[in-house]
């Protein structure tokens, strides 16, 4: 069973997309781990905004850098506020 | 395509450090990813002015890249756990040179080629070579293996008719600077300001380590005769010092020898010989004379006397 119907059965959200437009981990507040980005907007140590497939993605903090992009992946570490759709 | 594991497995972790000057870094960023390039650890240190780091086996496609993108790039360094042993490979040459180097040298510098003898006691040059062979001291054994202070005592003690024995090494060459003498070394005081012959002779060697030496080697020296005076100058001034000096003079006794015969030169010379074994004679000439109806031989022994001063 893959990892989103286990979600769907868990949480009986049927209304949960089969393609989502990106998935994001967040270990606690000093990383993040996004996926399916296709691009780096704006990259500030305060805010690095990402393209998506549709829109765009927002992550405030500070001190913030990439640790790792390549292939739609991305790592950012620092002091990680928030998370937010643009 | 199959990727080369055997030889880069090695170098996965290692990362080469860029800086990357220019306008709009962003789209630098997108631009390797679309490349296949994966960038870490990407921070920004101002408008124009980035530091990311590149896996070692992309590093030149990386600086290719950006350098057909016109940015500035420069290699700051290379980083990660195996960097010590990248290091030992990209100068296994040099290191390899250095430890051959190292190695002739210490063993060349260390390794005996031959003797050189100096001094008045090198007239037994073979029984101090003989004795050096018997303890294991020839050529091509190592200065390192034997101890200097050792055998200059155990050369004293073989050779009795030295008083003197000086080990030193002069590159591969072991010097052995020794003196006869066969009466008792008197003590040094100190208190000598000047040093005179006793005898009659030739200078064989004069060493000083403090005064002024009036003779060379090779002069004639006459009873009495100062030979090192008790000063020195300093900044062309005379100062007054003791004296401390070691003189050889090759200096010689007469022996008279009478016979009824002739020829009877070798006689003359052994009966000289005999009668001077306190003296190491080392050269002997005769002169025969007539004496009513005999032979006067007047052999002249010669050796060295050895003068000390201090």
């Amino acid at each position: 069973m893959g990892f989103i119907e286990n979600i769907k059965n868990c949480f009986g959200a049927d209304e949960l997309p089969k393609e989502p437009i990106f998935r994001a981990v967040l270990f606690g507040d000093s990383a993040a781990y996004l996926e399916n980005v296709t691009a780096i907007a704006r990259y500030e140590e305060c805010e690095i905004v990402l393209s998506l497939k549709r829109g765009g993605l927002s992550v405030r903090g500070e001190g913030l850098y990439i640790k790792k992009y390549c292939s739609g992946d991305v790592v950012i570490c620092g002091k990680i506020k928030a998370l937010e759709r643009v | 395509m199959r990727e080369n594991k055997g030889a880069r497995k090695g170098l996965e972790n290692l990362k080469v450090v860029y800086e990357i000057r220019g306008l709009n870094l962003d789209r630098f960023i997108n631009a390797a990813k679309n490349r296949g390039i994966e960038l870490y650890d990407i921070k920004k240190t101002g408008n124009k002015r980035m530091i990311v780091s590149v896996s070692f086996q992309k590093s030149q496609k990386f600086f290719a890249f950006a350098k057909e993108l016109c940015y500035n790039i420069k290699k700051l360094r290379v980083k990660g756990r195996l960097y010590p042993l990248y290091s030992l490979y990209r100068s296994f040459g040099l290191i390899i040179g250095a430890v051959i180097f190292a190695f002739i040298s210490v063993i060349s510098s260390d390794t005996l080629i031959s003797f050189t003898f100096t001094g008045s006691g090198s007239l037994y040059h073979r029984e101090i070579e003989a004795y050096l062979y018997g303890v294991g001291v020839k050529p091509f054994a190592r200065f390192s293996d034997f101890d200097l202070q050792l055998l200059e005592d155990g050369i004293l003690k073989d050779n009795p008719y030295l008083s003197f024995a000086g080990l030193y090494k002069s590159g591969n060459r072991l010097v052995i600077n020794t003196q006869l003498s066969k009466e008792k070394v008197e003590t040094l005081t100190g208190s000598v300001y000047a040093t005179y012959s006793d005898c009659d002779g030739i200078i064989e060697s004069i060493k000083v380590y403090r005064g002024t030496a009036l003779v060379g080697v090779g002069d004639t020296v006459k009873k009495g005769q100062l030979l090192v005076d008790g000063y020195t100058t300093v900044k062309e001034q005379i100062v007054k010092i003791n004296v401390l000096a070691t003189v050889t003079v090759k200096t010689y006794e007469e022996v008279i020898y009478r016979s009824d015969k002739d020829g009877e030169e070798e006689k003359a010379v052994i009966f000289a010989e005999q009668g001077l074994l306190d003296k190491s004679v080392v050269e002997t000439s005769v002169e025969k004379k007539e004496d009513g109806g005999g032979f006067i031989y007047i052999v002249k022994a010669y050796y060295y006397r050895v003068i000390y001063s201090g």
